[in-house]
């Protein structure tokens, strides 16, 4: 499909068209890059990180990946990275403290968190953050049991920077067929312990 | 000097509450026999930790683990929860009974895979399937009777359910149901928020001594729930075994889970009280106003790790600047966790319990007058 992408600098308007596969084969994809963050791409309803190193999802064998085992991390990694050739030279980011967080309460000017240290120092946290730190888009999406990523470091394009960004993880929404599944799956193990009591 | 790896003699009740941070786990002895009630993981193996102290004990999981018990679903209580049951093959397996409803099995495919209580008790029953190893947990129904043999004399292990009561099953499959999802909208990780009234409280006789494991269970302000409904309704209570002399106080030590009914009618005058902490963002359990409660109705007051953490230190200096920034508070979850544990003999005619602390467990030095 033909898509626009904005590459110029942040605040620019600049776009070029661009051809991309994948598997989203329908629908308008955009691009945008703001400033300190990564890139998005919005096909759709469907917000798309593009980014590169800034995403690092655990790798197994690692405690960090036990703590967000098994279809929990399938799901996390579900959202498709897609690779775009940029006209700008690439930014290159340095993480020195990561977290992968869930919400746990909000409240009038800061919500509660918990997080797990991906990488950096410490294990487990317990927060509360400002509200404020969160773009106002990433605002709207924030409810109970969201998952958000905080990265801290640098920035290295075009001088370097000390940034601190927290972003909501677009999680898949449930479709027909998996709630479907669920209630098959529900309606067996209900019947099983039913049967067996 | 007592030693953590010290297994108990056989005659020797011992009751072991084991607490990080944020997370719970209890075992119980006597005759070679034991009870696990909930779970959760060593911060650094990474294994269970009541698994992980019996295997240190070189008990036998496999065979001398009678009981299983999840008290409740919650993430501080089930963390490994699936394993334990797994290797704990002979224990009989307690789930709620407010867990058996479809209110709330349907939130298993639905949550289990991003909610980490909900993925340990999903697992735990496709363990169970075909296996009639489990009984549900309700007001009243005894899960467990043994006959102890020891010093040439005979005497009675029982274990009772106290909870939950009816409406309280009623309202957590209210709870539950307000969670179903909707097509379209986002996935996310389920969140439970208070009252908690799907908790089994457990209540132990062993010969003349009793126990009370007070789970999660809060009072309500819902008059047909909590604390004071499990009292004026328990038969088992209404034709009172000995009081308890050790208490597992419910939800660590909170204001909400205060019954003073409880510490007048079930326990003894000076009963040994074990707090588990807990902490979300600013809030920490047990409060220092819990803990002057508590120590001011018994002298011996027991916490498994410190119940308040100090702020969160980062030695990086911009991660310092912008947490600083970005936080009104942030706190490490302790990792490092502690062992109370209380012993005596069967036959003792007392009620005191030899106490040992391990790991990051405290006495609590008290207002008691």
């Amino acid at each position: 499909m033909i898509a626009s992408v904005n590459t110029g600098q942040p605040g620019s308007d600049s776009s070029l068209p661009l051809r991309v596969n994948t598997k989203h084969s329908e629908g308008t994809l955009s691009i945008e890059r703001k400033p300190k963050k990564s890139i998005y791409a919005q096909i759709g309803r469907r917000s798309i990180a593009l980014h590169n190193n800034e995403e690092s999802i655990p790798s197994k064998g690692t405690d960090q990946f036990n703590e967000i085992s098994g279809n929990e991390y399938e799901l996390l990694t579900k959202s498709p990275i897609v690779k775009l050739p940029s006209t700008r030279p690439v930014e290159k980011f340095e993480v020195r403290q990561k977290w992968l967080g869930y919400v746990e309460d909000i409240g009038e000017e800061t919500f509660t968190a918990h997080l797990t240290t991906l990488k950096g120092e410490g294990n487990e946290y317990t927060a509360e953050i400002y509200l404020e730190q969160l773009d106002p888009e990433d605002r709207e999406l924030l409810q109970l049991g969201s998952y958000f990523y905080w990265s801290i470091g640098y920035l290295e394009a075009p001088s370097r920077k000390h940034v601190s960004f927290i972003r909501l993880r677009r999680l898949p929404t449930w479709q027909r067929s998996e709630l479907q599944a669920a209630e098959a799956e529900t309606e067996r193990l209900v019947k099983i312990f039913n049967e067996q009591r | 000097m007592s030693n953590v790896s010290d297994s108990p003699e056989y005659n020797e009740i011992e009751i072991s509450v084991l607490g990080p941070g944020i997370g719970e786990s209890i075992l119980i002895h006597v005759c070679g026999k034991w009870i696990v009630i909930d779970s959760f993981l060593d911060p650094v193996s990474s294994q269970p930790a009541p698994l992980q102290y019996l295997t240190n004990l070189n008990i036998n999981v496999s065979q001398d683990v009678e009981l299983v018990v999840i008290t409740h679903w919650h993430d501080d209580h089930m963390r490994g929860m699936n394993s334990v049951v797994r290797e704990c093959r002979a224990a009989k397996v307690i789930i709620s009974s407010a867990l058996s409803r479809r209110e709330f099995i349907s939130l298993l495919p639905r949550y289990g895979d991003v909610s980490g209580g909900l993925r340990e008790i999903r697992d735990v029953l496709r363990q169970l399937e075909g296996d009639n190893r489990y009984l549900f947990g309700i007001i009243d129904r005894q899960l467990l009777s043994l006959t102890l043999n020891y010093d040439n004399m005979a005497s009675s292990l029982k274990v009772f359910a106290l909870s939950p009561v009816d409406a309280g099953i009623l309202r957590s499959a209210q709870y539950f149901q307000s969670f179903d999802p909707k097509l379209g909208s986002g996935k996310r990780r389920l969140i439970p928020l208070s009252p908690n009234n799907s908790s089994v409280v457990l209540l132990i006789t062993i010969g003349r001594h009793s126990i009370l494991l007070g789970a999660d269970l809060e009072e309500s302000s819902d008059s047909d729930c909590g604390w004071s409904v499990v009292l004026s309704n328990s038969t088992v209570l209404s034709n009172p075994p000995n009081l308890a002399s050790a208490f597992k106080v419910p939800h660590h030590g909170s204001e909400n889970a205060h019954c003073g009914e409880v510490w007048q009618k079930i326990l003894t005058t000076q009963p040994f009280a074990v707090i588990s902490p807990y902490r979300r963002g600013r809030k920490a359990l047990p409060s220092d106003t819990d803990l002057n409660r508590i120590s001011s109705l018994t002298s011996n007051v027991f916490v498994t790790s410190q119940p308040v953490g100090g702020a969160a230190r980062f030695t990086d200096r911009m991660v310092a600047n912008f947490v600083k920034e970005a936080t009104k508070g942030i706190n490490a979850i302790s990792s490092n966790w502690g062992q109370v544990r209380l012993r005596k003999k069967i036959s003792s005619a007392d009620d005191s319990w030899e106490y040992a602390l391990f790991g990051s467990a405290r006495q609590f030095f008290t207002t008691y007058n």
